[in-house]
């Protein structure tokens, strides 16, 4: 139904249901918020989004619902005093050390300081008081709450869309932290997926991802370590972001730029995660083959894919009695550090492997966690030394007082990027179970299926399903995304176990992929930050899928490139060898006691 | 049932002797007790005795010969306003929830916070039933079968009370399924809060019922269109719901008749602070504030007064000025000030006002959600202003601040303890602006309290 209101003077039309901030968007009108999210949170705790209405008490537009004949005023000197004020009160306990920060250029808190031309009253009135830096580190993710605002907006996002809820308010008043739920010291004690999703809707920096840049400097600082990057493909669809270009740019137009970059900072290869794909597919395929071989008894169907460090954090803390199902595969990007550092140091780069220092240049927080586990250790190394995440390597390019639009572009040459799969697929559509699938036709002897169909699971799911033909078998296969999609696919398993146990109709998956993160690598919690993605619903994702679009040739095929065959023959022997298994699979251990 | 009801009346009328001739009133002339009329009289854990003083009359009439809607008629025609504070016009609040199949609840707000007051204390240790009858009534005229009791964990001796209390109405049919026969059903549920302020306030009791943190939650929707558990609910006082039965069963026009027009009835006040007598009185608004310093006693001995505080920590005051002013809601808030829950503080002339305020002002801002803005910081920077003030460092700018704090705290915050706040710094402002600046400009302390030198 259409209502009527005024809105600074102006009659406007708005529809019946919509809150007053709505409308205000669609009119246009500027309206600043910092704790509001879209059907995620709206608890008006920031007091920014303040209109008056009606001549009452202000009101917060946010949770405000339009009314027929409603007078709203967002301009006058009282709005505009409370809004500053309100600013002052947050600027009178913040920790201003705004040029160290990581999110110097992305502060909502600063923007509207300047905004409202805030001069910090409180702290000329009282001694700076600052509060107490509370640092609360984790492998994923770095909690600061001197700089937090009481938004929740975090805590909205870790219960709603990661569904794991393990971030809470602590103590009352001013007094208030935010903490790893019951007080735990450290967010790897309770049962964070480091999914990263509260790093992406923080106003400032109060919740930013584990700082590994560090390590990643030590390292280009010492001469006597040869330092690789490998990069992620859903790096290349967003670090443009980061230096000004309109979110899905195509890659071409910064590419090469990132590349001579990294260069300057000393970087001694530069390579793609695109090997690490191949690997990955070939040794998963292989394993879902040898499933499909099995007698229907012995068979671990469902498979469950292994890509997404958040699910596998997931996993192994929530579903102990599942973890036989995971694939053993490691993830692409720890296959590549664990087969460079194994088997080629010498050959390619004629170092010794221990003076290699691997490091991902990732979209995925939940690297960085995986990255330090004591199993992705071979012979002594470490698969991957460090994961910097699409923001930290946009800021190391700052840091090394780098203009990105001064640098002559340069093309990769690395030993490793000859894969002639360079096609990045995998993080566009989700995940490699595409791939896969499609690997396991062809080493069959089938044609792989061009286009897989996917289905909802039920109306509404946000799970797919399709089914795809291998051997005269039909393949079952389904997908989901982010915590709570993984929450609630585990739920629908358990429900066709229960059913296959009582005798009753049931659905039989063989493969179910799963991704941390809602939308996909692309969509990663170590990407650039767009807090409009969830304060008005913008699709970053297919926006970001636009930027690899055209320069990536897709072919469904997916034949294996002339490098890994050779890989193959000369390192590894065979696919699912011993020596595969050692060094490119991994075990999943019980992590449940976090939650009891 | 009704001939059950005066059977048991009978019986205990004939059993007691004297015992409910006791008249306890305080003064005679001024006193008028309606709500206390059974505390300290009857055997709170006796149901009979409550009977025996027209219990469950109320309840029986309204079942059997009223509508829902003839029940909030009749609490309208009776002006009663919520005894919280707010004075909230009960019958109107009742009237805004949409009868819907969806669940309803109800609520009753015996957390009882204020320092200063126990009056939902006294009644529900002395007279659980009228509470519970009163809800009873409250449901059936909102439809709701539900009733929650938020207690303060403070309380356990009023807990135990209402307890046995719930549990002889069941056992009597007066509480549960197909109450008396009448197909009306009605569970009430005692739940203890942890011991947080907040914890009083409407939203924040909805929170914590849910489980969740206590935390207030931004209004509208208000608890009556979406509360409990995203239902319709209604949140009263223990005072407000106690006094219903009685407003049913002698009519509206009765309870009006008493107390002045707009304030209508009678209100329980905790008289406490530097007087003779502190106690727990029942007035009919419109008293004034000098009536109840002689129900007190008087101040003490060779003191002035000086501020009648109502509420605390959540306060506002009045000045010596005021000691004629009739205790009525419209009164009070052309003053801005609130007539409170009943917790009152009588303040003489040897309290440094100074002090006072930054005692409370500091408790808001330990009790504060930490929720919104203005109040999580707001409150602790008043608390600061207030001990520059006391040490002496404070200067006349820090006052042009903190009255724009708390206009900004009253304008902006999220729920009624960080409006307060804003009240409080404006009815101290009214009243006692000279001391402020004494102590801001010159440095002087009228009572001896501030400034380290002077105190040492
Ligand atoms: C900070 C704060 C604390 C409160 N504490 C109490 C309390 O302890 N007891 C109470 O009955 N009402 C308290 N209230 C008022 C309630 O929110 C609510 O308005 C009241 O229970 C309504 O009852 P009434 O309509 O019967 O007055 C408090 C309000 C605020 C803002
Ligand atoms: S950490 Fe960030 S997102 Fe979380 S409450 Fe604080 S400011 Fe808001
Ligand atoms: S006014 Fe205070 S108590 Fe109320 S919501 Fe805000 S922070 Fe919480
Ligand atoms: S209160 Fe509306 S955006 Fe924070």
């Amino acid at each position: 139904m259409k209502i009527s209101m005024t809105i600074n003077g102006n009659v406007v039309e708005a529809e019946q249901g919509q809150t007053v901030l709505d409308v205000l968007q669609v009119q246009q009108v500027d309206v600043p918020t910092l704790c509001y999210l879209k059907d995620l949170n709206d608890i008006a705790a920031c007091r920014m989004c303040v209109a008056e209405v009606n001549g009452s008490r202000l009101q917060t537009t946010c949770t405000l619902e339009a009314a027929d004949g409603m007078v709203v005023n967002t301009e006058t000197e009282r709005v505009n005093n409370s809004r500053k004020q309100t600013l002052e009160l947050l600027a009178s306990y913040h920790s201003f050390d705004c040029w160290t920060c990581p999110r110097e250029k992305n502060c909502d808190l600063f923007d509207q300081m300047r905004l409202y031309n805030v001069d910090d009253v409180f702290k000329h009135s009282f001694e700076l008081e600052g509060k107490e830096l509370k640092l609360n580190e984790s492998s994923s993710i770095t909690l600061d709450s001197s700089k937090c605002v009481h938004c929740s907006s975090c805590i909205a996002v870790c219960d709603q869309i990661a569904g794991v809820g393990v971030l809470e308010y602590m103590e009352r008043g001013y007094d208030s932290v935010i903490s790893p739920v019951f007080g735990k010291g450290s967010l790897d004690e309770v049962n964070c997926i480091g999914c990263g999703l509260c790093t992406k809707v923080c106003p400032t920096a109060a919740i930013v991802e584990r700082d590994h840049i560090k390590r990643v400097e030590a390292a280009l600082d010492d001469p006597n370590t040869f330092v690789v990057a490998q990069i992620d493909p859903a790096v290349r669809a967003a670090i443009g972001e980061e230096f000004g270009y309109d979110i899905g740019t195509p890659v071409e137009t910064y590419e090469g730029q990132i590349f001579g970059a990294l260069q300057l900072m000393g970087f001694d290869d530069i390579t793609t995660t695109n090997l690490a794909q191949d690997f990955a597919v070939v040794e998963s395929a292989h394993e879902l083959l040898h499933e499909l071989a099995q007698p229907e008894d012995q068979n671990r169907f469902p498979l469950f894919s292994s890509c997404s460090a958040g699910w596998i954090r997931y996993a192994e803390q929530n579903h102990p009695e599942m973890l036989s199902h995971i694939s053993t595969a490691k993830a692409p990007h720890m296959m590549q550090g664990s087969f460079v550092k194994n088997f080629i140091a010498h050959d390619v780069y004629g170092v010794d492997a221990t003076k290699l220092f691997v490091v991902t240049i990732s979209p995925c927080t939940a690297h960085k966690t995986e990255a330090d586990r004591d199993d992705m250790v071979n012979d002594g190394l470490k698969n991957v030394d460090a994961v910097i995440t699409t923001r930290e390597l946009a800021r190391m390019i700052q840091y090394a007082r780098i203009d990105i639009d001064d640098v002559t572009p340069v093309t990769i040459e690395s030993p490793l990027d000859h894969s002639a799969n360079a096609l990045a697929i995998p993080t566009v559509n989700g995940g490699l179970m595409e791939q896969i699938l499609r690997t396991a036709q062809r080493q069959t002897g089938e044609t792989p299926t061009q286009e897989i169909v996917y289905e909802p699971l039920q109306a509404d799911s946000i799970l797919f399903k399709a089914t795809v033909m291998i051997q005269g078998q039909e393949v079952l296969v389904a997908s989901a995304q982010g915590g709570k999609g993984m929450q609630d696919m585990m739920d629908y398993l358990a429900i066709q176990e229960s059913n296959k146990a009582q005798g009753l109709p049931y659905e039989q998956f063989h493969y179910v992929e799963f991704m941390g993160c809602p939308g996909g690598c692309i969509n990663g919690g170590g990407q650039p930050i767009l807090r409009e993605e969830y304060k008005s619903g913008l699709d970053v994702t297919t926006l970001r899928r636009r930027s690899l679009e055209q320069s990536i040739h897709y072919d469904n095929q997916y034949v294996p490139s002339n490098e890994l065959v050779q890989f193959y023959k000369t390192k590894v022997k065979e696919v699912a060898s011993p020596t595969a298994k050692r060094y490119l699979h991994t075990t999943y251990l019980d992590k449940s006691v976090i939650n009891r | 049932m009704i001939q059950e009801l005066n059977r048991i009346q009978q019986e205990v009328l004939q059993s007691v002797g004297n015992k409910f001739d006791k008249d306890l009133r305080h003064d005679k002339t001024k006193e008028l007790r309606i709500k206390l009329k059974n505390a300290y009289i009857i055997d709170p854990y006796s149901i009979d005795e409550y009977i025996a003083r027209d219990g469950y009359k109320a309840l029986h009439k309204v079942l059997f010969s009223m509508t829902p809607d003839d029940v909030i008629e009749e609490v309208k025609k009776s002006g009663l306003k919520g005894r919280s504070g707010g004075g909230f016009p009960t019958g109107m609040k009742w009237s805004f929830v949409k009868k819907s199949d969806k669940q309803h609840y109800i609520i009753m707000n015996a957390d009882e916070g204020e320092s200063a007051a126990t009056i939902d204390g006294v009644l529900m240790r002395q007279d659980p039933h009228c509470a519970i009858e009163g809800m009873i009534i409250a449901g059936f005229a909102t439809g709701a079968t539900i009733g929650y009791v938020y207690i303060r964990y403070e309380y356990p001796e009023a807990q135990r009370a209402m307890e046995h209390a719930i549990e002889q109405a069941i056992a009597k049919n007066l509480l549960g399924k197909n109450i008396m026969g009448s197909g009306v059903d009605f569970d009430i549920i005692m739940y203890r809060g942890a011991g947080a302020y907040i914890c009083g306030e409407e939203t924040s009791i909805i929170s914590s019922i849910e489980g969740l943190r206590g935390n207030s939650k931004n209004k509208p929707p208000f608890p009556a269109i979406e509360g409990l558990f995203n239902k319709p609910t209604i949140i009263n006082n223990v005072e407000t719901l106690g006094i219903v039965p009685q407003i049913l069963l002698n009519g509206g026009e009765w309870f009006a008749s008493m107390g002045v027009p707009g304030s209508e009835g009678t209100k329980v006040f905790t008289l406490t602070g530097q007087l003779k007598e502190p106690k727990t009185v029942e007035v009919p608004l419109g008293t004034t504030i000098r009536e109840l310093i002689e129900l007190g006693g008087g101040m003490r001995e060779g003191r002035q007064f000086k501020a009648f505080v109502t509420g605390s920590p959540n306060i506002t005051m009045l000045g010596p000025n005021d000691i004629d002013m009739p205790i009525q809601f419209d009164t009070f808030k052309k003053r801005q000030v609130m007539v409170g829950s009943g917790g009152t503080v009588f303040l003489d002339d040897s309290t440094c006002l100074m002090h006072f305020m930054h005692f409370n002002v500091d408790l808001l801002a330990i009790e504060s959600c930490g929720r919104c803005t203005p109040c999580r910081a707001g409150t602790r920077k008043m608390t600061q202003f207030f001990e520059k003030i006391i040490e002496g460092e404070a200067t006349m700018d820090d006052l042009q601040k903190m009255k724009d704090l708390a206009e900004h705290m009253r304008d902006a915050s999220l729920c009624g303890l960080g409006v307060a706040m804003g009240m409080t710094m404006y009815s101290a402002l009214y009243s006692f602006e000279d001391e402020f600046v004494e102590h801001i400009r010159d440095k002087h302390c009228r009572c001896g309290k501030c400034f380290n030198e002077v105190a040492a």
